[in-house]
């Protein structure tokens, strides 16, 4: 096997390559077809020959687990050979190969975005295909995927006490994927943080329009969830957010007093 | 007729395509296309491809409505253009029957290499230039391609002073096959020109040697000096010249301009360069008016922008202080760390009365700008949380410039990702003044596998460590993440053993660099046992084994600032002794055993950098205090009768250190770094008195001796290494080892390189110290003194590498001569 691969390695006839590459590839020695499929294929350019060894190229490194150079190569297959009876499958196996590379939601989610945009391209190309339904399936799958990203790196923020990072993480991930199944829980975690925040993390002159925002955040999530489970959670907030606005005020009141008492040169009361 | 013409040398060149109308089309010219089906294509010409695969090329269908003129044939002829298979192109019209046009294809096909042959230039490179241009066996020769080819040997060769290359492309048709060609590159390099001689005219205020040194920083003049490789690379020339004029400029000669310059070949290997500089005046400063301000006062930006009236007009200078300082000291980054990242800063020049000039600097200040979304990519393998957690620009944030930095530091730091291309890319948004910030990022390995055999300590070592510095340990129990092993939550893992002829050692540790919790708070543990043994003299067996725990918690603080971090550890060792002679400090040791376990309390402060191997700028400091159990006062046992095994079987003791040391950049690269450092182990006992453990020896490098008894090796160069048990005629350290240290350094450096590979800084340095057994003969002052210079290399595999020769002023304990000249070998450690 290994001397086969290497006679054709070192050899110059371009048809032996050839043959010796699609008989790897017949046999599922994948990675030997692989290679000798790149060396060849310059060779075979605009020949007859070119699109198979370009779809089985695509299609041994779909099978060896090379998802991102299958997904590649599938790409390229389709594109420059619209009308082969083999496009369809080609589209939807470069989507497919995209998905399957999409790493944990932890990690860095580039192969998810291009994965996204692929499979809509091929529901966009092949409306008729038996495979539209699950390729939606995949990007529901990716999106959500996406969801937790955002919703786990907020609560990062918000369990290292970075209330106003969190605030504002919770806040765009809401608006970015309105229909969230974390939903209900980023914005009890946007009231919590907006909460920290105003209460435990501001000064004087901020406290007002935190108090506001929180109080604001209390509504929002009610509106949207009347019967949410942190409903009683939520209102000790709002209740204690109010009556430190009460306080708030009182002070505000007392120091213009102070000032103008200041200002008249008069003793304060 | 011909319909469109296209040569090779013009890649693709739409509007130079050329209709000559045939009768059937007179009335059909460039200006009233006419519209036709395709009724069929012939092909002529030599080439090896059949019409359905050219048909395919084009992506013409014979029956399509076509055209004439039009982009779809424009786009027929491009496709077979970009297949690079052609040398020649033409579309004629054939024949034009009712609406059905004939057309036909004269192509000519290019050759396909064979075999390749590259003379004249080095193995290597010549793979370099295969690699570049793709020249594998089946690739068409064109004429575009060998320019590029030519091209590229051309400047590889004039980047290193070759500016006659001659590169002969040899084409030879392989027989019985036209279509097929061996191709054989001859390239003739030439002489090596060196430039014999830089002149310049019209200088008065700057001297020649002045000029050629700060400006023609890549034109250089032969010289004796070996590093300084002299080379005429025509657009660093250009750059150059422009920095003579920046030279001018920046003593306020802001007129200064150059009225001629010649590059004269005087011979095939020397060129002359002759430059006539017109100086003009020195122009100073004027009245300097800031407009615009509120956030800073006056006062504040002109302590930053510190030019003054009646300096001299340093153009150069003054747009530096405005924005865009190498070292950040400028006005713009005055305002951007303030979040005023949509501030603009411009000079003006109001006014110019004879050689003054009244500079106005007028500042739109904008909205103070936060960040919105803060997103990171590029990491294939570490989880968002260990990022997440480093970052100091979150969202909601003021944007700050010196903030982004220490962020790149700080993620640099974690060793997971290349830190030449950690890359903060933002994105202003100027409507909501807010910025988006993605952490552009790339993964680097940082795990080692070690593995080696040398000789040391009079036996052959073998050495197996391996060290993940990226460990999962949430992931070890998923199959799927060990690829090889589970990563991408920042723990360090690492387990050595080592062994040789009576000798075992193996070690494993563990560190989370956060537990969890809302601050920073590290864990580490580690476990280490070795064991020794030989035969001794009567062939009995003696041993010593060592076995040891340590398990700590440093917690990064935000009081006093967030650059301290405390640490608590706990800590055992216990040594068994067994017929094996040890000498610890003047005790000797045969059978029984020694435990150790403390609790150490330490503080450290550390903000030097950037570059942890040559910093710059910050401090670090550092106060630890251990303390053992005070067992002597809770057994109630008598010390004074005890013998020295027993009284050391647990070991009771305190410790202090301490140690600061500085980084300021001076004038220029040149770095100074000083401070010092001192250490003190004390007793509760004087019954007991200070433990023959623990001590410190003084002296060389340290590299020497082991270190058994867990004595603390404290460098002073220009003297010895300290000895086994110290007291000898060579040691600065006492007998048995001191119990009292203190040691002052100072040191200059400067950088020869800071590249990627190997880092390399010479310094001198000046230093004094001294060690005394016990406290009652401490005087901080009666120091002993050293002088010298030494070089460091720092590479990334073997770490830090260098030498030092030092003079040591003051004599050893028991000798009355000075101990002169020292030399000293660094590896591994960080002075």
């Amino acid at each position: 096997c290994n001397r086969r691969y290497e006679r054709a390695m070192k050899s110059t006839d371009k048809d032996l390559i050839l043959q010796t590459a699609n008989e790897f590839f017949a046999e599922g020695k994948y990675a030997f077809a692989i290679e000798l499929y790149s060396k060849v294929a310059s060779s075979f350019s605009g020949t007859d020959e070119a699109a198979n060894i370009l779809y089985n190229s695509a299609e041994a490194n779909f099978q060896d687990k090379n998802y991102r150079l299958a997904a590649h190569q599938f790409k390229n297959f389709y594109v420059t050979n619209p009308a082969d009876p083999r496009a369809e499958d080609a589209a939807y196996k470069s989507a497919y190969s995209y998905y399957t590379d999409s790493p944990k939601y932890n990690l860095d989610q580039t192969s998810t975005y291009s994965a996204m945009s692929e499979l809509q391209s091929f529901i966009n190309m092949f409306p008729e295909s038996p495979n539209v339904a699950q390729a939606n399936g995949y990007i529901d799958e990716l999106r959500q995927k996406l969801e937790k990203k955002a919703f786990e790196i907020a609560k990062i923020y918000h369990k290292t006490m970075k209330f106003k990072a969190a605030a504002i993480a919770f806040d765009n991930m809401l608006d970015e994927y309105p229909d969230t199944k974390f939903r209900e829980e980023a914005m009890m975690y946007s009231l919590r943080s907006k909460y920290e925040l105003a209460l435990n993390y501001s000064r004087f002159e901020t406290e007002e329009l935190r108090f506001q925002n929180t109080i604001t955040q209390h509504k929002l999530l009610l509106k949207a969830f009347p019967e949410t489970k942190y409903k009683d959670e939520a209102d000790k907030l709002l209740k204690k957010t109010e009556e430190a606005l009460v306080k708030h005020r009182e002070t505000a009141v007392k120091i213009e007093e102070h000032k103008k008492a200041v200002a008249n040169n008069t003793p304060a009361k | 007729t011909l319909l469109f013409a296209q040569n090779d040398s013009l890649t693709i060149v739409t509007d130079s395509i050329q209709v000559v109308p045939t009768q059937n089309i007179e009335d059909a010219g460039y200006t009233n296309p006419q519209t036709y089906t395709l009724g069929d294509m012939d092909i002529s010409g030599e080439n090896r491809f059949t019409k359905t695969q050219i048909l395919r090329f084009t992506g013409l269908r014979i029956g399509e409505e076509l055209e004439i003129p039009g982009t779809k044939i424009n786009n027929a002829l491009k496709k077979l253009w970009r297949t690079n298979l052609f040398s020649d192109v033409d579309v004629y019209v054939a024949k034009i029957e009712g609406n059905k046009i004939f057309l036909r294809l004269n192509l000519v096909g290019l050759p396909e290499l064979v075999e390749l042959d590259i003379n004249g230039v080095k193995k290597s490179k010549r793979e370099d230039f295969i690699k570049e241009h793709k020249l594998d066996p089946g690739i068409k020769i064109t004429n575009n391609l060998k320019n590029q080819v030519r091209n590229s040997i051309k400047n590889h060769f004039l980047e290193k002073g070759y500016p006659d290359t001659k590169v002969d492309f040899i084409e030879s048709e392989v027989p019985d096959d036209k279509t097929k060609s061996n191709l054989k590159i001859n390239v003739n390099r030439g002489e090596r020109v060196k430039i014999k001689r830089i002149e310049f005219e019209g200088n008065k205020e700057l001297r020649d040697g002045q000029l050629k040194r700060k400006a023609m920083k890549d034109t250089k003049q032969k010289s004796i000096n070996f590093f300084r490789s002299s080379k005429f690379i025509p657009h660093k020339y250009n750059d150059d010249l422009k920095k003579v004029i920046d030279e001018y400029k920046s003593i306020g000669f802001r007129d200064a301009k150059i009225v001629s310059d010649t590059v004269i070949r005087t011979d095939n290997k020397n060129i002359e360069i002759k430059i006539q500089v017109e100086e003009g005046r020195p122009y100073y400063l004027g009245n300097i008016t800031f407009t615009g301000n509120s956030v800073f006062t006056t006062e504040q930006l002109e302590r930053v922008f510190s030019y003054q009236k009646g300096d001299r007009y340093d153009a150069v200078g003054i747009q530096k202080r405005v924005s865009g300082s190498e070292k950040d000291d400028d006005l713009n980054t005055l305002y951007m760390d303030r979040g005023y990242l949509f501030s603009r800063l411009l000079p003006v020049e109001k006014s110019v009365k004879n050689d003054t000039i009244d500079l106005e600097i007028q500042i739109s200040e904008g909205e103070p700008a936060t960040y919105n979304k803060v997103t990171f990519s590029g990491n294939d393998v570490t989880h968002d949380h260990v990022i997440a957690r480093e970052l100091r620009t979150k969202p909601g944030d003021l944007f700050s410039k010196t903030e982004i930095k220490r962020t790149l530091f700080e993620l640099a730091g974690l060793g997971y990702f290349e830190p030449t291309q950690i890359n903060p890319d933002i994105q202003p948004n100027p409507e909501n003044n807010t910025v988006d910030l993605n952490w552009e990022l790339a993964h680097k390995s940082s795990s080692q596998i070690e593995l080696q055999g040398g000789y040391g300590a009079g036996t052959f070592l073998g050495t197996l460590g391996l060290t993940f510095g990226n460990f999962s340990v949430a992931n070890m129990f998923k199959g799927e993440s060990w690829k090889p092993v589970p990563m991408g939550d920042g723990q360090s893992l690492s387990l050595r053993a080592q062994a040789g002829r009576g000798y075992q050692n193996y070690s494993f540790s563990f560190t989370e660099p956060w537990i969890g919790g809302r601050r920073p708070t590290a864990l580490s543990t580690s476990i280490y046992y070795s064991r020794y043994n030989y035969r001794d003299i009567n062939g009995e067996e003696a041993r010593l084994g060592i076995i040891g725990a340590t398990v700590g918690l440093s917690q990064l603080l935000t009081w006093p600032d967030d650059w301290f971090r405390l640490s608590h550890s706990f800590s055992f060792q216990k040594y068994n002794f067994d017929n094996y002679a040890l000498t610890i400090g003047e005790y000797n040791y045969e059978n029984g055993s020694s435990n150790n376990f403390n609790y150490t309390i330490g503080l450290t402060r550390n903000s030097m950098g950037p570059d942890p191997v040559f910093p710059t700028s910050g401090s670090e400091m550092s106060v630890a205090l251990t303390v053992t159990p005070p067992y002597s006062i809770l057994n109630n046992k008598d010390y004074s009768t005890m013998e020295d095994v027993e009284k050391f079987e647990w070991l009771e003791y305190y410790k202090i250190k301490g140690k600061a040391y500085w980084y300021k950049e001076l004038a220029g690269k040149l770095v100074l770094k000083m401070g010092g450092e001192f250490g003190y182990l004390g007793t509760y006992n004087n019954k007991i008195g200070t433990i023959p453990f623990e001590r410190f020896y003084l002296g060389g490098t340290g590299l020497m001796g082991n270190r058994f008894d867990g004595r603390e090796i404290v460098p002073l160069r220009g003297y010895e290494d300290a000895t086994q048990s110290g007291g000898t005629r060579e040691d600065i350290t006492p007998t048995g080892g001191g119990s009292i240290y203190d040691k002052f350094t100072l040191e200059l450096r400067y950088p020869i390189t800071m590249g990627q590979q190997a880092k390399i800084f010479a310094l001198g340095f000046a230093e004094a110290g001294n060690t005394w057994s016990d406290t009652k003969d401490f005087k901080p002052f009666e120091l002993r003194r050293s002088a010298g210079v030494g070089v460091r290399i720092f590479m990334s595999a073997f770490g830090m590498l260098g030498f030092d020769f030092g003079y040591g002023f003051d004599n050893a304990i028991r000798n009355s001569e000075p101990s002169g000249w020292q030399t000293h070998f660094i590896i591994g450690q960080q002075f």
